[in-house]
């Protein structure tokens, strides 16, 4: 049944843009490539400044101390590595390094092949506040969280990945909601970028904090959001019980996770102050290999989750799905636009769907550029609390447009048919992700 | 200490990117600067009469701008509003996450929950299927010589070194070691 529902899914998905071209003109389709991203750019750029204006400015930042509660409960940070021998050292020590004052910290090794289990170990011995769990055998980010979730002592979890590194008084902020609100079932953290040698690298600061941070804010003020930060989250732990823990058999386990929460009435928050710097790819086989799995998590999160739309109950969560939908959907609009423009001198298509200029005018182009920029700039003015120089990453940012954007095109058209043709059941495991160039050899 | 990664690169690769970059700011420049000349011909007409009207289309563009993005931001706002009045009452308290809930959770028994809660080092095997299938407490990293006395693991806290079960033992689904058997 579900492999019938897919197969619908994906005919729609493709034959959603032909419909349009061939009732309503290509023209009609070209719009829509063109005003949608205008859209969401407008949509995000409001809600980050509305959650900024309403909220996020009046938020005490340093000097000023994070919330920590006089009796502050233990709260156990969950560290899943695989093969994190040459960045668990120093994610380790930021994580023991916390202002929050009663903490564990349980490194999960998930049956690494290199040196990541002696250098546990090895940490263990100076440090009494840490904790291993070795998984004898490689089971995936969610087992291994799993484990950890179930070795934990608190009933807080925060969970970061082998290679991020908190900043001090991260787990302060994302706890904070946990504790003073009983309907927060996760707080997500601003993932901030460490690697910034490659321009691939530069261009990613610019987008974390423009798209992923005002999207974050946005989905704050409409209520749900799409996911949390895989890398940077702090969940309750009856919120996950109740849920059932992560799944095992999805790619993007943080994105599952998000909606197993909100379908069971919980609340995710956006904590932007609860910092965390991550390693992201710098290449671009890495990126790609990045973001084809999140393009495949997302169809298979929509792919499970489908069936909100049959629980009114659960209608919060149908704008998210809308989102998501309309984000695929304009993945391949824009390539059936591209199919028609390349068909319209030989093929003999009807005049509906010729598309005799593909490129839109340059005043339409030059307006989504701008929208681009403005969006950055607006990023900028909320995020340069968080990081001062953010503004020098603006000279990179010219790039985002053009690169991420065909990107995020290529790997939903490349995931969507993948994820819906063929319903995986595996489950999901580690591989060695690109995390950063390395070093020249003089 | 930052923790920014700036990686030594080679020099031309770095004088690339910054060539490239500055290029499309170029390009960026040159395509407002054509957009402005395509609206200079207005010019001497309309100049005389308003000198805004040369500034005319791409006020236009920014002021349709400017609304699209109020109107979010109203809607927003609005629902936020809506969102904040139905402020929905405190959750009901959910069961609590003792050791016997985690243990049916993870099909274990309640004291190899707390066995490994009170452990600094434990090594978790697992079934094909993803059930656990041994548990093997290892002695604290902070003592010196390993431990080889089995203790049975408390509830709470960090516990004395404490060996619980061994490879041998591991068996589907079935864990064995002291704390069970007693």
């Amino acid at each position: 049944m579900q492999r019938l529902i897919a197969l619908l899914i994906l005919i729609l998905m493709l034959g959603a843009p032909l419909g349009v071209a061939l009732v309503l003109t290509s023209a009609f389709l070209l719009r829509f490539v063109f005003f949608y991203p205008l859209l969401m750019s407008g949509i995000w750029m409001a809600g980050g400044l509305l959650f900024w204006l309403r909220w996020e400015r009046r938020w005490s930042w340093r000097p000023a101390p994070p919330p920590i509660p006089r009796d502050a409960p233990l709260v156990s940070i969950l560290v899943p590595c695989h093969n994190e021998a040459p960045h668990v050292e120093e994610t380790i020590a930021a994580a023991l390094a916390q202002t929050y004052p009663r903490l564990e910290v349980v490194a999960i090794d998930d049956g690494s092949t290199d040196a990541t289990l002696a250098r546990l170990r090895d940490i263990a011995r100076r440090k009494p506040a840490l904790r291993i769990i070795h998984l004898a055998q490689n089971q995936g980010k969610a087992m291994a969280l799993r484990m950890g979730a179930m070795a934990a002592n608190s009933d807080t979890l925060v969970c970061i990945d082998g290679d991020a590194l908190l900043d001090p008084d991260a787990v302060a902020y994302l706890c904070a909601p946990l504790f003073s609100h009983p309907r927060v079932g996760a707080v997500t953290g601003n993932p901030r970028i460490r690697t910034r040698s490659t321009l691939i690298g530069k261009v990613q600061v610019g987008e974390f904090s423009s798209i992923v941070g005002l999207i974050k804010r946005s989905q704050r003020i409409y209520g749900q959001v799409f996911t949390v930060s895989g890398v940077c989250a702090a969940f309750r732990r009856q919120a996950l019980d109740e849920v059932g823990y992560w799944s095992l058999d999805m790619i993007t386990e943080d994105i599952d996770i998000s909606w197993l929460l909100q379908r069971a009435d919980w609340s995710i928050f956006y904590e932007p102050r609860a910092l965390c710097w991550i390693l992201m790819p710098e290449t671009l086989k890495g990126l790609w290999k990045q973001r084809l799995r999140w393009a495949r998590g997302g169809a298979e999160v929509l792919l499970k989750n489908l069936d909100v739309l049959r629980r009114p109950r659960q209608w919060r969560l149908w704008l998210l799905m809308l989102e998501f939908c309309l984000s695929s959907g304009w993945a391949f609009a824009l390539a059936l636009s591209l199919a028609l423009w390349v068909l319209t001198p030989w093929a003999g298509l009807p005049p509906a769907m010729e598309v005799e200029a593909f490129m839109p005018p340059s005043s339409a182009g030059l307006t989504l550029a701008w929208a681009c920029l403005l969006q950055f700039l607006v990023s900028i003015l909320i995020e340069r609390r968080y990081e001062p120089h953010l503004a020098r990453s603006l000279f990179w940012i010219i790039w985002y447009p053009f690169a991420f954007w065909a990107i995020n095109f290529l790997t939903t058209l490349c995931s969507f048919p993948t994820v819906m043709l063929r319903i995986r059941r595996a489950r999901a495991r580690w591989t060695s992700p690109d995390r950063g160039i390395r070093e020249i050899q003089p | 200490m930052s923790p920014i990664v700036v990686t030594r690169r080679r020099t031309l690769p770095l004088l690339l990117d910054g060539a490239v970059t500055c290029a499309a700011w170029v390009v960026l420049a040159g395509l407002c600067l054509s957009e402005w000349q395509a609206i200079q011909p207005l010019a001497p007409a309309q100049a005389a009469s308003n000198p805004l009207a040369v500034l005319e289309p791409v006020l236009q563009t920014l002021l349709a701008y400017l609304l699209a993005g109020s109107f979010d931001a109203l809607l927003m706002t609005l629902w936020l509003r809506y969102r904040q009045s139905r402020a929905r009452p405190r959750r009901a308290g959910a069961a609590p996450c003792d050791a016997a809930r985690l243990a049916a959770r993870f099909h274990v028994s309640g004291s190899q929950v707390c066995a490994v809660q009170g452990s600094r080092m434990a090594i978790i095997h697992h079934a094909d299927g993803g059930g656990i299938s041994g548990i093997v407490l290892e002695p604290d990293p902070l003592e010196a010589a390993p431990a080889a006395a089995a203790v049975h693991a408390g509830p709470r806290g960090i516990r004395p070194p404490a060996v619980l079960g061994h490879p041998a033992d591991i068996r589907p689904f079935r864990l064995t070691h002291e704390a069970d058997k007693a």
